[in-house]
């Protein structure tokens, strides 16, 4: 009986995506069943600081699509508005079109650019990494594809701006970032919704970055998910030689967050930067993992995470640096530091490095702890209130990363979130 | 405003339930300088800790006074906002607050009735204050303490001191770990404030910072009580004679 019963749901699903994604190319459609397959015979992550199978994930129905509206100010603001109904016009400037500058709908690009988007999607974050990288791959929808062409330098960061409606019960974006050999780009990415929200949602997002070589790509993430959402977010980039990836993230919003950061640091001279902010309250739960993989000669790599943990809010921050035999010359190093502002919020840093070559540089360190009371103390001896010696010292716990944000609108937002944060924080 | 006038009587004050000051009286005024002196471990340090109200410090009887007010029944900020100011003798080091930042929230924290500061007046008024020290004015860009050198944060004490204008000013150990230079920039930096409007209570191990700052008064700690007092004269005693004779005439 549980075996037809299994079958049925499996083909229940089958059925869904065949109607979802009809008009698709063979080869894609082909590439979402193979992940369908995939997704089905995977359980849910095990994450030892990161309980998931009694969240019922598996409750939330997903696949159901029932689009709702979308605030005018939100849309005005983004070069291009993803939500769970699809992804809206997209408005480039005049000056990015006449460069050759490709930003559209990821559906519509694999037909329209087959070749170029064969050469990423599912070829820099594998789709068998877990249940949720391979569920986005089945279903992913709505798309993004951005291709720089060589030697063009996009000026005005793109800013994509995803909307979770309100109604939508799962949202399973995917966004492909090709930039090519000495390009040079910056894409602001925000995960929105309306902060009274509270219904479940389920969000899982696939990111792929390809930076050829010189090119250099900034990623700029800001999470301020509703409160219901429980997200995975994965993203990933490929380096190629002297090119850089450069990520800057703040996580504020959701009430689970697993998000994955990997850069593979392909050949010689590439870097990396991942600059993180993040700020817990209430019951949320954020899991960080910052990851990089130097597989080549002179390579770059610097993780630096700060964040600050409130009420009952919990993270973990595993930061990890792997340093392949051959990857001479290179230098790896990251930091993490967390600041606990009550007894019940809890935090993690949990730095590691694996190198297989003698000749590098490499350096991790990871703290968590309370906010200390001699320091408020002093503050309040020259006659700050005791809650804003508080915030002085959040403030100032944050503000050596804050200030590392990059673009400076970016920076500005990610100051008024601390600052949100902060003043509701009990 | 009349003169201020910290009054201490009779205090009693125990460190994690073990008595160190044992009936310390005493009484500073607007205009005078009261040096306090005493050997190591005789009470100094608890008893600045205690004027500004460090949760470490029980006071366990006595009573002390600002300009009549009740300062025991405040907090740590209500102490300073009464015009209570302690400079101290290691000062904390704030990350990521630059010390014109956090100087000016200090200075707006007193101002509840009044304006904020304009950025400018303040500005004009932080050069001023640096200029007496002889601090380099890149110094009010960089965060709070954070990698000063020992003679740096009891410079950035005494500026946040000609800033903040208290009424009383407790400076602890100002002086230690301070070269010859430091120590006259520092005691330039006191005289400078020296006047009506504020008294000052100088707690000091060696005498050798009274060699620029006249005291009106010296009192000599011992065992958590002021065991004499009088004039300049009982400090250049000290300077010859060490702290043992008090130690056998009490």
């Amino acid at each position: 009986m549980e075996t037809s019963a299994a079958t049925a749901v499996s083909s229940e699903l089958r059925v869904r995506q065949q109607e979802f994604f009809a008009t698709e190319p063979a080869w894609h459609r082909a590439e979402r069943q193979r992940s369908l397959t995939l997704y089905e015979g995977m359980p849910i992550p095990e994450r030892p600081r990161t309980p998931l199978t009694g969240r019922r994930l598996e409750a939330i129905p997903y696949l159901e699509r029932r689009p709702g509206p979308v605030p005018a100010g939100v849309r005005a603001a983004a070069t291009v508005l993803l939500t769970p109904a699809g992804t809206a016009d997209v408005a480039l400037t005049p000056a990015q079109t006449a460069a050759g500058v490709i930003v559209m709908d990821l559906a519509v690009a694999l037909t329209q650019h087959p070749d170029r988007v064969r050469q990423i999607l599912g070829q820099i974050q594998n789709d068998a990494f877990d249940r949720y990288t391979a569920l986005n791959r089945a279903f992913w929808h709505p798309g993004l594809f951005c291709y720089i062409p060589p030697e063009v330098e996009v000026v005005d960061p793109i800013t994509v701006v995803h909307w979770l409606d309100g109604e939508s019960p799962g949202y399973l974006p995917r966004m492909a970032i090709l930039a090519d050999e000495a390009a040079r780009v910056t894409v602001v990415e925000t995960l929105l919704g309306d902060p009274a929200d509270l219904h479940r949602v389920l969000v899982s997002e696939v990111m792929e970055v390809q930076a050829r070589e010189g090119s250099h790509v900034t990623v700029a993430g800001i999470q301020q998910l509703p409160p219901g959402a429980e997200a995975f977010l994965r993203r990933s980039a490929q380096v190629g030689k002297d090119a850089r990836v450069d990520w800057h993230t703040g996580e504020f919003g959701g009430a689970l967050s697993v998000a994955g950061l990997t850069t593979n640091l392909r050949d010689a001279g590439a870097s990396m930067s991942s600059v993180t902010v993040f700020y817990g309250t209430g019951s949320q739960h954020q899991d960080y993992t910052a990851e990089v993989v130097h597989e080549a000669p002179h390579t770059r790599s610097a993780i630096l995470a700060r964040g600050v943990m409130g009420d009952r809010a919990r993270s973990v921050f595993t930061g990890q640096s792997v340093i392949k035999k051959g990857a001479v010359g290179s230098d790896a190093r990251q930091k993490e530091q967390t600041l606990m502002l009550s007894d019940q919020a809890r935090a993690d840093a949990i730095p590691s490095l694996q190198i297989d070559d003698n000749d590098v540089f490499a350096a991790h360190s990871a703290s968590a702890g309370p906010v200390d009371p001699t320091m408020l103390y002093y503050l309040e001896s020259r006659g700050l209130e005791p809650e804003e010696a508080r915030r002085v010292v959040i403030r100032g716990f944050l503000e050596p990363v804050l200030a590392s944000l990059a673009p400076a609108s970016v920076q500005e937002r990610v100051r008024e979130l601390v600052e949100t944060k902060l003043g509701g924080e009990s | 405003m009349a003169a201020p006038e910290l009054v201490i009587d009779n205090l009693h004050v125990s460190v994690d339930g073990t008595p160190v000051l044992k009936g310390l009286s005493l009484v500073v005024r607007g205009g005078e300088v009261h040096a306090v002196m005493g050997p190591n471990g005789t009470g100094k340090s608890t008893l600045a800790q205690t004027l500004m109200g460090h949760p470490r410090y029980q006071v366990t009887s006595g009573r002390v006074t600002l300009d009549g007010e009740d300062v025991l029944a405040l907090k740590t900020h209500q102490r300073s906002r009464l015009g209570l100011f302690l400079a101290m003798q290691y000062p904390y080091e704030v990350s990521g607050v630059t010390t014109a930042n956090f100087l000016r929230a200090a200075i707006n924290a007193r101002r509840t009735e009044t304006e904020p500061i304009r950025l400018k007046d303040f500005r004009d008024e932080l050069d001023r204050a640096m200029d007496v020290l002889h601090i380099d004015h890149s110094f009010a860009n960089r965060y709070l303490n954070e990698g000063f050198s020992g003679g740096e944060k009891k410079r950035n004490e005494i500026l946040q001191m000609l800033l903040l204008k208290p009424r009383i000013a407790v400076l602890d150990e100002i002086d230690s770990g301070l070269d010859i230079d430091a120590v006259r920039i520092v005691s330039e930096g006191v005289e400078a404030m020296r006047g009506p409007d504020l008294g000052m209570l100088l707690i000091t191990h060696y005498q050798r910072i009274l060699n620029y700052v006249t005291p009106d008064v010296v009192h000599i700690m011992f065992d958590g009580r002021v065991v004499r007092s009088g004039g300049p004269e009982l400090a250049a005693d000290l300077e010859q004679r060490g702290y043992e004779w008090i130690r056998e005439e009490v």
